[in-house]
Parts: structure tokens; C-alpha cells; sequence
């Protein structure tokens, strides 16, 4: 009794620990963030005559200068130091690795936050147990990457301070305090980070289980927030604020931080980690099946490439509604520059970005048909996936019609003009709007029946129900498709406000179709258990094409994201002088992140292999289970 | 292709050395005949994927810059070179053959990007000081043009940018996508 008591003083008192540790970089920076706000004082104490005040570039309000103009750069080893090589690629190279990892060390937690509380909720024990096992497999992933992402971070600020000087002497004065609370949040973040994984044994039961819980909580909220002030300076450098048209900081950090973009970058980001993190766990569980010798690692890993990829593309979903708040909130910032993105040099880069939404979605869907083959009593939506395929693909091909098509001289002459007559009216908004919607309600479609495959409603108004559903189906796939003819005979001005109708719809058949399958299958009639493991080999590959298409979409997008500021360094007050000023072409950029993608996935199979070298082997009587029955955990911690 | 091979010798000489070291090493410490076999047949297969993997490398760093549709063709060599390997080396088929779908894949993405028409963004105009006052109403149209699609925009429509030849294929390399 005394033993357990200890224990709960103790996961107390570390509990106590972390969030004083949450709490010290706030602390800790008071000083720094009182220099802007006295600093305007001590200068008023000095005379009126020495104040100099400046108007704020985008807040338009006025405050007092405080700090130095960004510097007029020239290109010379003084602004722009250099290797024999461009420093550009070098500084691409370091902060995308950075990104990844970063982007998984941060979405991994949240996975295992969730999957640990189900664990803790779920009543079923073994159910229980096996959630236990897999949150505890995603942090054991994580753990290492952590420390490489750690590294990374230093190699990019070298690589910011030997190749950039000047522009990071700028960005490091506006945003000091700021820096140096997310340094403290980072030591904060590794603290909890390593109380949380070595405190699993130790707190696996009862109240000290609920701590443990609420640690995971504590760690993603640091790490939430790390990544927000991470996305700040981002959003600076694309729509500045809190400085004079010189670039002098006013002395308000918060105007600093929270720029025209900060927070559509936020929820972008954190959605876009999520499904980046789902699709890394999901390759790895994909791995490890492919490299199983047993039916119960095979089994094991069936379920966690499952579970990894359905909580990936629970984010991916909301993902292109979140992009278009982004894209509307860039072209609400400065209209040429949405332009740029969507309408002109970048826009070629946009058509890649659809086609890779396409990919995501469609590998999402075979993966789920394929699973659909490890139910039984499943077989009866087989026949139906045909017009399911044909729908993804006729969504997609209108998805990724470019306005203007590729064609040599003679055939632009023979078309007279650079749009096609049919497939040129593809190419605008309205048609890619419903071609979107189009594709992912069919995947919310893909997901029911994946829900239900093995199971009878039992419910006395089933038959009610199921027409029901299969009508409100049917309505959003009319709608949608009627939203995007009637695009054609408005205005442009009216048109884009039809995308909320559409996005309303889509969303409509996530929640209450997901919701009214939930009621409909609860109690149902099982026409079998699930029998994990039991899955095609082709189905890992579709997990393993998700995930090398995330990792190239993160690149791409980051690349669009960061191209689009020209040659700014910080847009409209920092001019890039170097002679990389200019943007690469489309090739050198798809090469660039092919380069990206696949020293990632190089590096992170070496940290899978690292993760692997720890485990051992549970004893051969534990794994015995029960031939169709749940998957055992396939490793010990 | 001698200048490809011979770039790709100078590059992994080391790995090449390598695999015939043990070769050698297989020769003369393997006893049993059949075990020599296989060990000769294994060291066979990776004297083969290294130099494919070398050509690849090699091919990859020529062409790296500038906007190339033959560079994909790397990504697929060690694409085939991966499930070559997955084949002859069923302890490490899972890994390898993971490794050439994901070179595959971006073999696939890197040849649609180099497919595209190429444009590159030309270098930013010089700063200079506008007197407005001064200016005639279409000097300002002009110039209200200029801030309002921006350099690129307009250097895109009239040619004027720095526009790269795409290749012989000679496609029409501008125009807006969306």
C-alpha cells in the first residue's frame, strides 16, 4: 500500500515537474519580452525628441521603433558566405530533413495520446492490453527519430548561421525571446518525452495510469506549441507584421507572431503532421508485416498498419479544406501572390499537388477493399467496387486537368488555341471543387462499408436506415455534381463561394453517416471475426505508396509554400540578393524532393532497424493465439 | 555511355573493390562445393547491383541540374536493382523490395515534374526609386499592372523571363494550370 502510495506521490511530483517546466520558459522569457515593452519607455525617460515611432505593415497601427531596419544585403561573402555549391539546395536539404522529423516526433505522440486513452477506456482487457502495446510501439518509433530531429535542428541553424548570416541575424533579432522560449519548450518537450516512455512499466495501472495519460497530454501540448512558434517565423517571413516598412520591429511580439497566415498555417501544419505521422507508422507497420515469419507478428501488424493508417487519413480528410482556408487567406493578404500560387509561375506545381491528393486518396481506398477481404461476409460489397473505381478516377482525372494542356506547336495550332474544347473546361475551379468533394465522399463511402463488412444490423430499423443512407449518398453525389455545373453559369465572384456548399456536404456525409453506421452496427450480428494478417501482400504496398506520397507532398507543398515570397527573404522587407534568388523550375524542384523523399525514408528505415535491435522476443507460449481471433502483441516492451 | 560508366567507375571503385575482395575471400575460405556456389552466385548478383547502383548514381549526379526527363531513369535502375536484390536475398526481400517500390514511386513523380512545362522564375528586378508625381496615366497603368501581377507574371505572358528550352520536344512551356 505504501509502495503505490509512493508511486502516486511520485507520478504527482513529475507531473508537477513537467508542467513547471511548461511553465519556466514563460518565466524565463518575461525579461525578454518586458525589453519591448519598456524599451519604449526607457527611451521616452531619455526625451521625446529620440522617440521614433513607426506604422506597422499590417496591423497599420502605430508604435514605437525598437529595433534595427533589415538589412540591405549584397552578395559577397559578408551577407552570403558559400560552399562550391548552391547554398540554397544545401539549406532546402537541412531544414526539409528537419521537417520530417519533426513533423513525426510531433504527430506520433497525439497517436499514441489516443490510442493509450483508448486502451484505458476500452473494457474488454485484452482489448485493452493490445491498445497499450501499440501506443507503446509508436512512442518506441518515435523516441529515436527524436533525438535525430534534434540533431537535424542543430544542423540547420548552422547551416542558417554559415550560409545566411545576415538574414538570420535579422530573423533572430525580431523573434529573440520568442527563440529562447522555444529552446526552454524543447528541453521541456525531451524531459517529458523521456518520463513518459520509461515511466510505461512503471505506471501501467489504476490512478498512476491516468497520470501517465496526462502526461502524454502535457507532451502534446508542448509540442503543439513548439511547432506554433516554429510556424510563426514562416508566417513572418511570408506576411510580416509587428515591424515598420524597414523592417524595425514596433516592440509588440504578439503582433510579431501572430501574422495574415500564422494561424491557417497552424491548423494546415498540424493536420498535415497527423496524416504525415499516420503514414510513416502505417509504412512501418507495413515493413514489418512484409518481413513477418509468424501468423501473430503478421496478425499484429495488420491491425497496427490498420490502425495507423485510419487515424492518417482521418486527418488527410479535412486536409484540402484546411489548404483552401490557407490559399483564401493568402489571397486575402496579398491577391499576387495567390495568384503566383495558383494562377501563375507555381501553378504547374499545383497540378502535381492534386495529382498526389489523387494518389492518396485512391491507394486509401484499394487498401480498404483490399482489406475487405480479410471479413467475412464482406464479399457482397465486391461487386460494387467497380463503380467505386470508376468514380475515384473519372473525380480524379477532372482533379488533375490543367487548364492549359502540354502540346507541342503543332498540335496548339491544330487546336487553336492552348485549351482543349472539352477537357478545357475541366481545368477550372468549379470542376476540380466537385472532382474533390467527388473523391472523398466516395473514400467516406469506401469507410462505411469497410465498418460493416462483417457485420447485420440488428436494429428493428435497419432496412429504414440503410435506405436512408444510400439515399443521402446519392443526394450529396447530385449535389456536389450540380454545385460544379451551375459554377459554370455564375460569375466568378459568386462561383467561389460554391465551394462551401460542397465542402458542407462532403462533411455532412462524414459525420452523420459515420454516426448513423455507428448506431446501426451497434449489437450487430458478426458474420465472422476479423481475421488479421489475413490481407493481401499488394495491400501493404498501397500503405507503403500513402506513405512515400505524403512525404513527397510535404516537400512539394513546402517548396510551393516557401517559393512563392520570390526573392524576398522576408516578403516586402527583406530582399534576397543572393544569386539563387530566382525559382528553379518545376524538374529541378520534383528532383529536389524526389532527393528529399528518399534520403528520409533511407534514414528513418535505419531508425526502424535501430528500434528493432532493442526488442525481445516475447516467450514462444504468449503469442499462442486463437486461429481468426484479436492480434497478439507481436513484441514485448 | 563510356563517359556514364567511366564516371560511374570513378565514383564506387571502393564498393566494386569491395564486393571482389570478397569474392576472393568466398574462393578461398569456403570449403563446401555447394555452399561455394552459392556464395559465388550471391557475390555475382551484388557485383551486378553495384554497378548498376554506380551507373544510377552517376547518372543522377549529371543530371541533377537543369530540367532532365532522363533522370528518372536512375530512380528505375535502382528501382530494378532493389527487386533484383529482394530476389536473390530473401533474408532482406521485405526492405529491398519496400526500397525500389519508394524509388519507384518517386521515379514516377520526379518524370511527371520534369514532364511539365518548365519555366523558371527570372531574377528579381533592380530597386529602384519611382517618382509617381511625374508619371503619365499610362505610366501608372503600367506600373499598377506591375504590382498587381508581379514581374513574373508578365514576363511569363510576353516571353520575357528566363525561360529554359524544355527539350527537343519543343513543348509550349507556359500557361496557367488552374
Amino acid at each position: 500500500m505504501g509502495r503505490v502510495a509512493g508511486k502516486k506521490l511520485f507520478s504527482i511530483m513529475a507531473l508537477c515537474a513537467m508542467v513547471g517546466l511548461l511553465l519556466l520558459p514563460i518565466a524565463v522569457s518575461l525579461p525578454s519580452l518586458a525589453i519591448g515593452a519598456d524599451a519604449p519607455d526607457a527611451v521616452k525617460k531619455e526625451g521625446e525628441a529620440k522617440v521614433e515611432k513607426g506604422r506597422d505593415v499590417y496591423y497599420k497601427t502605430e508604435g514605437i521603433v525598437v529595433g534595427a531596419p533589415a538589412p540591405k544585403t549584397v552578395d559577397g561573402p559578408k551577407d552570403y558566405p558559400r560552399y562550391n555549391f548552391e547554398s540554397r539546395v544545401l539549406l532546402w536539404f537541412a531544414n526539409q530533413q528537419h521537417l520530417y522529423y519533426g513533423s513525426f516526433v510531433l504527430a506520433v505522440p497525439i497517436f499514441c495520446m489516443v490510442i493509450e486513452f483508448m486502451g484505458m477506456v476500452t473494457k474488454d482487457k485484452a482489448m485493452a492490453k493490445r491498445y497499450d502495446q501499440l501506443a507503446y510501439d509508436f512512442i518506441k518509433i518515435s523516441l529515436t527519430a527524436y533525438s535525430i530531429t534534434a540533431i537535424l535542428g542543430g544542423i540547420l541553424i548552422f547551416t542558417f548561421l554559415t550560409l545566411y548570416p545576415a538574414f538570420f541575424g535579422y530573423l533572430s533579432s525580431i523573434f529573440r525571446p520568442v527563440m529562447h522560449i522555444y529552446a526552454l519548450m524543447f528541453v521541456a518537450e525531451s524531459g517529458t518525452i523521456y518520463i513518459y516512455y520509461y515511466g510505461w512499466d512503471k505506471m501501467k495501472e489504476g490512478f498512476l495510469k491516468w497520470i501517465h495519460v496526462s502526461m502524454s497530454v502535457v507532451l502534446n501540448v508542448i509540442g503543439t506549441l513548439l511547432m506554433m512558434l516554429a510556424n510563426s517565423w514562416i508566417g513572418f517571413m511570408m506576411s510580416p507584421a509587428g515591424v515598420d516598412e524597414q523592417g524595425r520591429f514596433l516592440g509588440n511580439i504578439w503582433h510579431v507572431i501572430h501574422t495574415a497566415l500564422w494561424n491557417p498555417l497552424n491548423v494546415h501544419r498540424i493536420l498535415g503532421n497527423m496524416a504525415f505521422g499516420g503514414g510513416v507508422v502505417a509504412a512501418y507497420a507495413a515493413y514489418k508485416f512484409l518481413a513477418s515469419k509468424t501468423d501473430e507478428d503478421r496478425a499484429h501488424y495488420d491491425w497496427m498498419g490498420y490502425i495507423a493508417m485510419a487515424l492518417g487519413v482521418a486527418f488527410l480528410i479535412p486536409l484540402p479544406f484546411a489548404g483552401y482556408w490557407l490559399m483564401r487567406e493568402v489571397y486575402a493578404y496579398r491577391q499576387q501572390m495567390g495568384i503566383t500560387l495558383m494562377g501563375g509561375l507555381l501553378a504547374w506545381l499545383f497540378i502535381i499537388q492534386a495529382t498526389m491528393i489523387g494518389i492518396l486518396f485512391l491507394s486509401t481506398n484499394y487498401y480498404l477493399w483490399q482489406a475487405l477481404g480479410r471479413m467475412r461476409g464482406a464479399e457482397k460489397y465486391q461487386r460494387y467496387i467497380k463503380y467505386l473505381v470508376f468514380v475515384l478516377c473519372v473525380g480524379f482525372l477532372v482533379f488533375i486537368t490543367p487548364h492549359t494542356i502540354v502540346m507541342t506547336p503543332a498540335e496548339l495550332k491544330a487546336m487553336g488555341g492552348q485549351q482543349h474544347p472539352v477537357l478545357g473546361n475541366y481545368g477550372v475551379m468549379s470542376a476540380k471543387n466537385g472532382g474533390i468533394n467527388v473523391i472523398i465522399t466516395t473514400t467516406i463511402l469506401s469507410f462505411v462499408w469497410y465498418m460493416r463488412g462483417n457485420k447485420v444490423s440488428t436494429v428493428s430499423w435497419s432496412k429504414f436506415g440503410n435506405i436512408f443512407m444510400g439515399i443521402f449518398f446519392g443526394c450529396a453525389y447530385v449535389n456536389i455534381i450540380w454545385l460544379a455545373i451551375y459554377g459554370y453559369y455564375i460569375p466568378a465572384n459568386v462561383r467561389v463561394g460554391l465551394s462551401v456548399p460542397q465542402v458542407a456536404t462532403t462533411l455532412s456525409c462524414l459525420f452523420f453517416m459515420f454516426a448513423l453506421n455507428g448506431f446501426m452496427m451497434k449489437g450487430a450480428k458478426q458474420m465472422g471475426a476479423i481475421e488479421w494478417g489475413k490481407i493481401s501482400v499488394r495491400s501493404q504496398y498501397a500503405l507503403i505508396m500513402l506513405a512515400t506520397a505524403f512525404t513527397w507532398m510535404m516537400g512539394l507543398m513546402g517548396y510551393i509554400r516557401s517559393s512563392v515570397r520570390l526573392f524576398w527573404h522576408v516578403n516586402e522587407i527583406m530582399r534576397d540578393n543572393s544569386p539563387w534568388a530566382y525559382t528553379h523550375t518545376v524538374g529541378f524542384a520534383a528532383n529536389m524532393i524526389s532527393f528529399n523523399v528518399l534520403f528520409f525514408w533511407f534514414s528513418i528505415l535505419f531508425v526502424f532497424w535501430l528500434g528493432s535491435l532493442g526488442v525481445k522476443k516475447a516467450p514462444v507460449e504468449a503469442k499462442a493465439g486463437v486461429p481468426g481471433g484479436a492480434p497478439q502483441p507481436a513484441e514485448g516492451h | 555511355m563510356g563517359d556514364l560508366i567511366k564516371e560511374a567507375l570513378s565514383i564506387g571503385w571502393p564498393l566494386l573493390a569491395l564486393v571482389a575482395g570478397l569474392f576472393v575471400y568466398s574462393v578461398v575460405s569456403i570449403k563446401d562445393g555447394a555452399a561455394k556456389k552459392r556464395a559465388m552466385f550471391k557475390l555475382l548478383i551484388g557485383m551486378v547491383a553495384a554497378c548498376m547502383l554506380m551507373v544510377a548514381i552517376a547518372h543522377y549526379k549529371g543530371s541533377f541540374y537543369e530540367a532532365n526527363r532522363m533522370l528518372p531513369v536512375s530512380l528505375v535502375l535502382i528501382t530494378a536493382m532493389c527487386f533484383m536484390m529482394g530476389i536473390y536475398f530473401p533474408n532482406q526481400a521485405a526492405l529491398l523490395k519496400i526500397g525500389g517500390f519508394m524509388f519507384l514511386v518517386a521515379a514516377g513523380l520526379s518524370g511527371y515534374g520534369n514532364w511539365l512545362p518548365q519555366v523558371e522564375g527570372g531574377f528579381p528586378p533592380k530597386e529602384e526609386k519611382k517618382d509617381f508625381s511625374s508619371m503619365t496615366a499610362q505610366q501608372l497603368a503600367d506600373e499598377g499592372e506591375k504590382t498587381h501581377f508581379r514581374w513574373n507574371w508578365k514576363e511569363q505572358r510576353t516571353g520575357r523571363g528566363r525561360q529554359r528550352p524544355v527539350s527537343s520536344l519543343s513543348r509550349v512551356p507556359r500557361g496557367d494550370a488552374g
